[in-house]
This record gives structure tokens, C-alpha cells and sequence, in this order.
């Protein structure tokens, strides 16, 4: 073979570290860069360049890792480093505390040792000790064996772990019971609903970390991995390790690995399916910035930053800014545009919607709502009424009132019951409510406010997520059963259902060709699915500790608007808005 | 985020009370070096996962020994030779550090101190955005996602070769906009 190129060279290079030549290749390489200085040069410039990039991606896992090895060298297998000069005198104070814990123990044998016990490191939102008058908990509360801790509400999260650092981080509505133990058997938790994330030393021995939810029994001996139990369905995903998953119904198990997952209801096949799958790219990232919405060309987005009352407008190919408007005194919150494109509709902490012209960023309207704590907005189909969804600080109930544009007055406001959820179709003729104290779906008439269908939830008493199909003819929801249910939206008959991955849904949306269902989910993912397979076709994926939330594709469905939320949501670096090519692919199967 | 140390006296204090036993002083002394050590351990054990788990092990390793780093060393230097240790047992059977990369590796790596390649890195966030589509979503899925080449390949529907060709393209349009850029800083 012939002596190798300094471009051969070059080209090796630029895969270098991540990539193996073969043996022959890297020899040839080897020769040459013994008798090129050049190329020699360009190796470490090259090598210089990775590390750059490198340092530049690993800034981002950087914070993630930091917290890994704090958990680690919090783990009492962890020895102390001690100054030498301390090690020998510490012998006896050592021999004198053994003497003294031996004590202790015979008085204590009755009550659970520290070690049995479960600490809360940190929560957000509210989180409560069921039973115990749901008493709220604080920051380093101990939890002894038996314990039922529930976090509640959509920005609720709770941090706990184990004497052996073992960490399992509790999402939004769940509920988990830490079982008692004994000598015997190792750590047992109850996942009774909801979701978490789970990070687990390696166990001893016959002793390994045993897990459960209404639908599966997991044994755990030493691994990372995310767990959701709804009513319905229990979804295991593994990213470190393996989780042995059996099924109550019938027993039957399935070793779940490494980039791996597995739905568990009480019927159907039981397999693990690699998660590997086509990944979204975002194309386009808008740090600090909360409410987004496509203009009508689908090419560009006008967004709401989290910290003020302007509002911007990019091109999305290539990032140009094109306008920014000052619309508001105080934090712009939510944004939208008349079906026809030509109004943009902003509301604000300041208690007012504004209504724009797109083309000329003219004022043409200003509504007061009343209310700083606007939630949503939407056209109607002519665009000659809003409805204006608000409730009250911290309440996740709203109430609607659809406003009439010309009279700048509200048109009727008949729906005065609180809300959880809604949704409106892209056609703004019709909004979808649930009602979760009534746990009823409700489906309004925008036009004069008449209720035109009603009936029970399709997926559990709590509904966290529901999006119209842009022609009208299904609304899907989520909820607490695990399934994404696609109903007809009049009398809620059931036209699809799948099991739902990654945690609840935080926003969904339709394909405007209604091909295509795009969820954002509680463990950070936003995934594809094919409308008429029920298959994921792709799916990407924020840091941890996030929530996503899928929230347009544009006009010729290429692009993809998603929202990701970091807890605590309150703080501006914490929100991100991003534009995702979607794949022209036929859906991939694993 | 806590605050880096910005100075010797500081780094040297908060490492005395890690050898005290302060968690938190540890972690606040290490974070600014865990870029590098990522970047270092990726470049020797060839895996983006695995980097991790050896960082990871480096920390572990220099918790357990502050006895033996000496007030005079420099802790960059001590955790990179840590690393290297935990990384070269780490790495896969098919990836060979040949003297020649090895020794290109370690003159990149020279100086370890969190700011050494900071120009670069800054320069590099803007030119990532300057890259066409195509170069973009391979330089971003490979570099910050940790996809391989081949992941890509079979994601993008290209040959395996046509990505190195396009990574190797974008890698001299990104080594040619950073020189650019920091002609331009150091002109003004």
C-alpha cells in the first residue's frame, strides 16, 4: 500500500480520539507523521481545536456531573480525607464511638436508625407527607420507612435520597410510598402515580432496590433509569445499567438495558425496544424566552422574553432578527396570531392584550383584562373575537372570556367554572376544557358560547395535556392512565390510543397534514409520533430536570416550535424556546 | 454557581478545607476543571459516555487523595494525570493512542488551567453558527450530543465516509473562522 498523504493524514486527524482507524490506516498515519513536521503541526492544532469544542459542549454537562460526584463523595462508602498527622490519634476515638454506638444500639433497636431513613435534599412547589394531615415537608426532612410523600401541582418536584446515596427525583403529581425494610431485603419504593427519575448505587448483594407501580415489580441493583405509573401503563426507560421489569398481571419479565425502554399495561407484548431513534436537531435556540408562536409565512417566530415586555420576531433560517416591538410595561406572557396572520395578539403581567398589526407593528387595540395572570389566547376563526384564558396567582385553574376585538368588550363569559386544561382548534370555532372537580371534558361554541358536547375524561381524573387536530375531527389528551388517548371531540368516543414514554406531557400539538403528533414531555423529550402507526418517529432531548413542551409546527410542517422549562420555572435562564427541523422520513423502526 | 476562584491564594484555600473534609469546597475547586477533564478523557478513551464515568472516577480519586497533593503542585496538572491514569483503563481495545497523536494530545492539553483555550472556545460559539446545515447538525450531534460518526451517518442517511469528509470540511471552516475572529479581538 502506498505511503500515506498529508491529506490522508489531515483526514484522520479530524476524527482522531473519537473514531478508530484501523490498524493499517493508523500505521500509515504513524509513518508520515514521522516525517512531516507539518503534519505534526496540524495534529496538534487539531487536537487543540477538539479540545476546544469539547470543553465548549462539556460546559453544559459540566453542572450535571458536579452534582454526580457531590451525591458520590456524599455516600458514607466514601472515606474522609483526614490530615496524617490526625489518623493515629483518631484510632481511639474511633474504638471509644464503637463502644458507645454498641450502647445505643440495644436502646434503639425499636425505632429505624438514620439509615433506614429517607432524607427530602430539596423540593419546589408544594409537597406534603400524605396521612400526616398532608403536613407540608421542609428542605433535610427525614422520612422514616412508611412514609406516603406526594408532590402536587405541574412546577412540583422533590429531590430524596438514601443513606447509601441513592437518588430518586420526583416529578410533578406523584406519589410514593418508601416501604419499610428489613434486614433481609433491600430498599423497596411504591410508585403509586406520576413519575421519577432514579439514580441508584450499586446494592449489595441479594439485597437489591425493588421498586413498584399498579402495573410492574422492578429489581434494581445498581443503575440510572426513569420510571412513570399511570393508572394504565408503567413506562421504564435505562440509561445506566439494567432493570429487571415483571409484570403483576402474569409475571412475565423483561431485562431492560441501556438505552432501552419498555411500556408495561396488564395486556399486550412485553419487550424491550431500543430507544435509539431519528433525533430532531434544533435548527434554532432562544434561551431566556417563554411564549412563541409561528407568523403565518411559517418561516419565522415572533417570541416573549422572560424578563420583559417586548416582543421580537427571527427569521428562522438563519437567525435574523426582523422586528422587535415594546409592547408591554410588564413581562409580555403569552403571544398568538389571528388565523389570517395579519394581528398579533400579546398579553402581559400588566393585566392588558394588546392586538398588533403584524405587517406594520401598529397598535390597533388594547383590551383590559383585569387579571396579571394570563395563562392563553386564541382567535376565533374571523378573528374578530379573543378568548382571554386567567385565573389567579398560583392557581393552575383559569376562566375563559371571549372578548369581542371591535367592541373591545367582553362578548359573554358563561364558563365560570375553573378550568385545568384547555384547548382551542386551529380553526377557532371551539374550545376544550377539562374540569377537574367536575371531571368533566366540555366542548364550547366560541361563536355564542353555547356548550355543544360533554363527557368523563378518557384518561384519568387528572388531564395534563390535550390538543386539537388542525381539521377539527380529534383532541387528543394525557393523563394520568399513561395512554395518549385521541378522541372525537363531540362525544369523546376513543379513535387511538398508545402508550405514552418519557413522563406526562407538558404540550402537544398536531401536524397541520394531521400525520404527525408532536409531545413534550416531563423527563426533557419531545417526540414524533405517526398518527396512523402510533410509532415514534423522533425525539430529542433537553437537560435534566425538564420539562418540554411541543407547541406549533409551522404552515408546511418542517418545522416544529417545542418549549423547555426548567424548575424552578420562575427564573429567566430557566426557559428556552427552540425551532427543530422535523424529519421527511418514513418513521423509523427499531 | 458558586464562584471559581480567581486566584492561587484562593484555590489553595479552598483545597485546604477539602482535605478537611468539605464537600462543598471540593466541588467548588473542580468544577471550573471539568470541561477540561471531559475534553481530555473523551480524546483518550474515544467514548462520550465513558468520558463521563471517567471524570467521574478522576473525582473520586482525588477526594480520596488530597493527603497527597503538596500546597506547591498545581491541582490542573495533578487531576489531568488522574485522569489520564482512570481514561487509558477506560478506553476500548480498538482505540490506540500512537506516540505521535499521544504526544499531539498532550500539547494541546498543556496547559490544563480552565482559561487556556477560552479565545478558541468563545470564538468557536459564534463560528458553530456560521456552519451550513449539514455541518452543523453533525459537529453538534458528534461534539455535544455524543452521537458517533456512524449514529449520524445512519441518522442523516449518508455514508459513514461522506460524515468524516463533511466533519473534516467543517473542522478546517471552523479552525479558519476562529483564527479570523481572534485576529480581529487581538487588532482591536
Amino acid at each position: 500500500m502506498n505511503a500515506a498523504t498529508c491529506q490522508d493524514v489531515e483526514l484522520l486527524l479530524a476524527t482522531v480520539g473519537h473514531e478508530s482507524p484501523d490498524g493499517e490506516e493508523q500505521r500509515r498515519a504513524d509513518e508520515h507523521l514521522a516525517e512531516c513536521p507539518a503534519c505534526r503541526r496540524r495534529a496538534e492544532s487539531f487536537y487543540r481545536q477538539d479540545r476546544a469544542l469539547a470543553e465548549l459542549a462539556a460546559v453544559r454537562l459540566a453542572e450535571s456531573l458536579a452534582e454526580r460526584i457531590v451525591r458520590q463523595l456524599q455516600s458514607p462508602a466514601v472515606r474522609k480525607p483526614t490530615m496524617p498527622w490526625k489518623r493515629y490519634g483518631a484510632v481511639w476515638v474511633v474504638a471509644a464511638c464503637l463502644l458507645l454506638a454498641v450502647s445505643l444500639v440495644a436502646l434503639r433497636r425499636s425505632t429505624p436508625g438514620e439509615a433506614d431513613m429517607v432524607r427530602l435534599e430539596r423540593f419546589l412547589g408544594e409537597v406534603v407527607q400524605v396521612g400526616a394531615d398532608d403536613a407540608p415537608l421542609a428542605s433535610g426532612a427525614l422520612l422514616p420507612p412508611g412514609t406516603t410523600l406526594q408532590t402536587i401541582g405541574d412546577e412540583s418536584l422533590a429531590v430524596l435520597s438514601f443513606a447509601d446515596g441513592t437518588r430518586l427525583e420526583l416529578g410533578a403529581d406523584t406519589k410514593v410510598v418508601l416501604a419499610e425494610t428489613d434486614a433481609a431485603t433491600g430498599k423497596r419504593v411504591v410508585l403509586e402515580e406520576g413519575y421519577l427519575s432514579a439514580d441508584v448505587v450499586k446494592q449489595p448483594n441479594g439485597r437489591p432496590m425493588l421498586l413498584a407501580t399498579p402495573h410492574a415489580e422492578l429489581v434494581v441493583l445498581g443503575t440510572r433509569f426513569q420510571l412513570a405509573g399511570g393508572s394504565a401503563v408503567t413506562y421504564v426507560e435505562t440509561d445506566e445499567g439494567l432493570v429487571q421489569v415483571t409484570r403483576k398481571s402474569d409475571g412475565r419479565s423483561v431485562a431492560v438495558g441501556r438505552g432501552f425502554e419498555t411500556s408495561v399495561s396488564d395486556r399486550g407484548e412485553l419487550s424491550a425496544t431500543s430507544v435509539l431513534t431519528e433525533w430532531l436537531f434544533p435548527r434554532a435556540n432562544y434561551m431566556s424566552f417563554g411564549s412563541a408562536c409561528f407568523l403565518s409565512d411559517g418561516r419565522s417566530i415572533v417570541a416573549a422574553p422572560f424578563h420583559a415586555g417586548d416582543v421580537r420576531a427571527w427569521q428562522v433560517a438563519d437567525k435574523q432578527p426582523l422586528w422587535s416591538l415594546s409592547a408591554h410595561r410588564k413581562r409580555t406572557v403569552a403571544v398568538t396570531v389571528s388565523p389570517d396572520g395579519r394581528t398579533l395578539a400579546t398579553a402581559s403581567l400588566d393585566g392588558t392584550v394588546k392586538l398588533w398589526d403584524v405587517a406594520t407593528r401598529k397598535l390597533r387595540t388594547e383590551l383590559e383584562i383585569g387579571s396579571p395572570w394570563i395563562a392563553d389566547l386564541a382567535f376565533s376563526a374571523g378573528g374578530t373575537a379573543l378568548a382571554v384564558m386567567a385565573g389567579e396567582e398560583g392557581d393552575e385553574h383559569r376562566k375563559v372570556t371571549v372578548w369581542d376585538v371591535a367592541k373591545r368588550a367582553p362578548r359573554f363569559a358563561p364558563w365560570q367554572t375553573p378550568v385545568q386544561r384547555w384547548a382551542f382548534d386551529a380553526a377557532g370555532a371551539r374550545l376544550a376544557t377539562y374540569d377537574r372537580i367536575a371531571k368533566r371534558v366540555r366542548l364550547w361554541n366560541l361563536a355564542d358560547g353555547a356548550l355543544v358536547g360533554e363527557y368523563r375524561s378518557p384518561v384519568g381524573n387528572n388531564v395534563f395535556s390535550m390538543a386539537f387536530a388542525h381539521d377539527g375531527l380529534s383532541l387528543a389528551f394525557d393523563g394520568s392512565s399513561g395512554l395518549v388517548t385521541i378522541c372525537d371531540p363531540a362525544g369523546g368516543r376513543v379513535l387511538r390510543q398508545f402508550e405514552r414514554r418519557g413522563g406526562r406531557i407538558f404540550g402537544m400539538t398536531f401536524s397541520h397534514d394531521g400525520r404527525t403528533l408532536a409531545t413534550g414531555h416531563q423527563d426533557g423529550t419531545v417526540r414524533l409520533w405517526d398518527v396512523d402507526t402510533l410509532r415514534q418517529t423522533a425525539a430529542t432531548r433537553g437537560p435534566a430536570s425538564t420539562h418540554a413542551g411541543a407547541l406549533a409546527f409551522s404552515s408546511d410542517d418542517q418545522l416544529l416550535l417545542t418549549r423547555e422549562v426548567r424548575l424552578p420555572p420562575h427564573v429567566s435562564r430557566n426557559t428556552a424556546v427552540h425551532v427543530c427541523d422535523v424529519p421527511a422520513t418514513t418513521p423509523f423502526n427499531p | 454557581m458558586p464562584a471559581y476562584p480567581d486566584n492561587d491564594d484562593a484555590e489553595r484555600t479552598l483545597l485546604a478545607r477539602a482535605k478537611a473534609g468539605e464537600i462543598a469546597a471540593f466541588e467548588t475547586v473542580l468544577r471550573p476543571h471539568l470541561p477540561m477533564l471531559l475534553a481530555y478523557a473523551r480524546a483518550i478513551c474515544g467514548d462520550f459516555h465513558r468520558a463521563q464515568d471517567v471524570v467521574q472516577e478522576t473525582a473520586l480519586v482525588a477526594y480520596r487523595n488530597l493527603d497527597h497533593l503538596f500546597p506547591e503542585a498545581d491541582f490542573a496538572s495533578w487531576l489531568k494525570a488522574i485522569a489520564r491514569r482512570q481514561a487509558l483503563a477506560a478506553r476500548r481495545q480498538d482505540v490506540r493512542l500512537s506516540a505521535w497523536t499521544d504526544e499531539a494530545l498532550e500539547a494541546a492539553y498543556a496547559d490544563p488551567t480552565p482559561g487556556a483555550v477560552a479565545p478558541e472556545r468563545e470564538a468557536l460559539a459564534g463560528c458553530l453558527e456560521k456552519l451550513d446545515e449539514q455541518a452543523g447538525r453533525i459537529v453538534r450531534g458528534h461534539y455535544f450530543d455524543g452521537a458517533k460518526l456512524s449514529a449520524l451517518a445512519e441518522s442523516l442517511r449518508l455514508n459513514l465516509n461522506t460524515v468524516k469528509t463533511v466533519l473534516h470540511r467543517a473542522r478546517l471552516s471552523l479552525q479558519e473562522c476562529v483564527e479570523r475572529r481572534l485576529r480581529t479581538e487581538r487588532a482591536g
